[in-house]
């Protein structure tokens, strides 16, 4: 089922001096990750538009089976999400250094399927 | 449809992995076996939940293998394959990749089980004794080509109609009687010497035995090669006696 090391890394560090498409060609490659933040109505990404925007609509996906399956369970407050695909996995999670009343949200993308518990830390370390 | 007891017994052994609190398996909707501690109710509105989810990402051509959420109570590890949903839930975050590897485990089980249960072939049954026909007896073809005959045409000919091929057969004897004559004429090989007869046994095409259609063929031992491969016997020790003085 999954196709990834359990020690390995889901982040790979990206040089600055690329360009958008450039460094979304280098993840791809590579298959590393690529990080997303969205909160105070806006959102931040360093592989182009088209690439957040792909991003934007899996969060509110996730954000809405989510709220749903916590309704059901009486847990409403969700701390992050994890969807696995054939060959890619999407991931969402709460920053808790952010303000709870303004939370932020962090996210990744990886075209391969990397294990839970590295993704979340890689993306609570953003 | 009913769990074996097999499975359910893998099932029982699955909420018990980790911190595994509870455990759901449902099929199109319908829960096949709950050991979560909630109402039947809330968790059959759970599992429908939980199957219109994965049928709006199918909707959406995409082929989810898993879906994970973290709440402030536990974390929901959602595990689909085919029209089969499993509904864990588990407490400590980290251990999300072990209780789906179980949950996978016990699907592939369950597809195992259910394939060998559904789709087996049937052996055909064999024909009872009164069914069964006796072979047709194979009777050899009469030549009739106007050519000249095969040695063995001839023979199988001269068996059928003996009257016809009088000729032949007539022949045939002669030929015999010929052989036999040049048969007794040839004078025996005089013996060889040793050397030259193992040069001969040596350079002599091995023979092959032919039993029905399966061919025979005796093992050539190399030159220096022993007939057995038993190891020679031992001498007996021969102790002198030391004379004492």
């Amino acid at each position: 089922m999954s196709n990834s090391p359990d020690n390995e890394s889901a982040s790979v560090d990206l040089p600055s001096f690329l360009n958008e498409d450039e460094l979304l060609d280098l993840a791809l490659t590579t298959q590393g990750a690529r990080y997303f933040r969205v909160g105070n109505g806006g959102s931040r990404g360093c592989t182009g538009a088209g690439d957040l925007e792909a991003f934007s609509e899996n969060l509110g996906l996730l954000q809405d089976c989510s709220i749903r399956m916590g309704n059901l369970l009486e847990m409403e407050a969700v701390s992050h999400c994890v969807v696995y695909e054939k060959d890619s996995t999407i991931a969402y999670r709460y920053d808790s250094d952010s303000n709870p009343r303004n939370p932020m949200v962090v996210g990744a993308m990886v075209n391969r399927q990397v294990p839970i518990r590295k993704l979340l830390t890689d993306l609570a370390e953003l | 449809m009913n769990l074996s007891a097999t499975l359910k017994a893998t099932l029982d052994s699955l909420r018990l992995v980790g911190t595994v609190r509870g455990v759901c398996l449902c099929r199109d909707g319908e829960i096949l076996e709950n050991l979560f501690p909630f109402s039947p109710k809330r968790m059959q509105a759970l599992c429908d939940e939980g199957t219109d989810i994965f049928s709006d990402f199918v909707d959406r051509e995409r082929d989810i293998e898993r879906l994970v959420m973290g709440f402030d109570g536990g974390q929901l590890v959602m595990l689909a394959d085919g029209e089969l949903l499993l509904l864990l839930m588990h407490m400590i975050p980290d251990e999300a990749d072990f209780v789906a590897k179980a949950g996978r485990a016990f699907l592939n089980d369950y597809r195992l089980e259910n394939g060998t249960a559904e789709n087996v072939v049937p052996f055909p049954e064999e024909p009872h004794a009164d069914e069964v026909e006796e072979p047709e007896e194979i009777v050899p073809p009469v030549a009739e080509h106007s050519g000249p005959m095969t040695f063995r045409e001839l023979l199988i000919a001269a068996e059928n109609a003996p009257e016809q091929h009088s000729a032949e057969i007539s022949l045939l004897a002669q030929a015999e009687q010929a052989s036999k004559q040049v048969a007794n004429d040839i004078q025996p090989a005089k013996p060889q010497p040793a050397a030259s007869a193992a040069r001969a046994q040596r350079s002599r095409p091995i023979r092959k035995r032919i039993v029905g259609e399966v061919v025979v063929q005796p093992a050539r031992l190399a030159a220096q090669q022993p007939q057995s491969t038993l190891p020679p016997p031992k001498k007996p020790r021969v102790r002198s006696r030391r004379q004492s003085s």
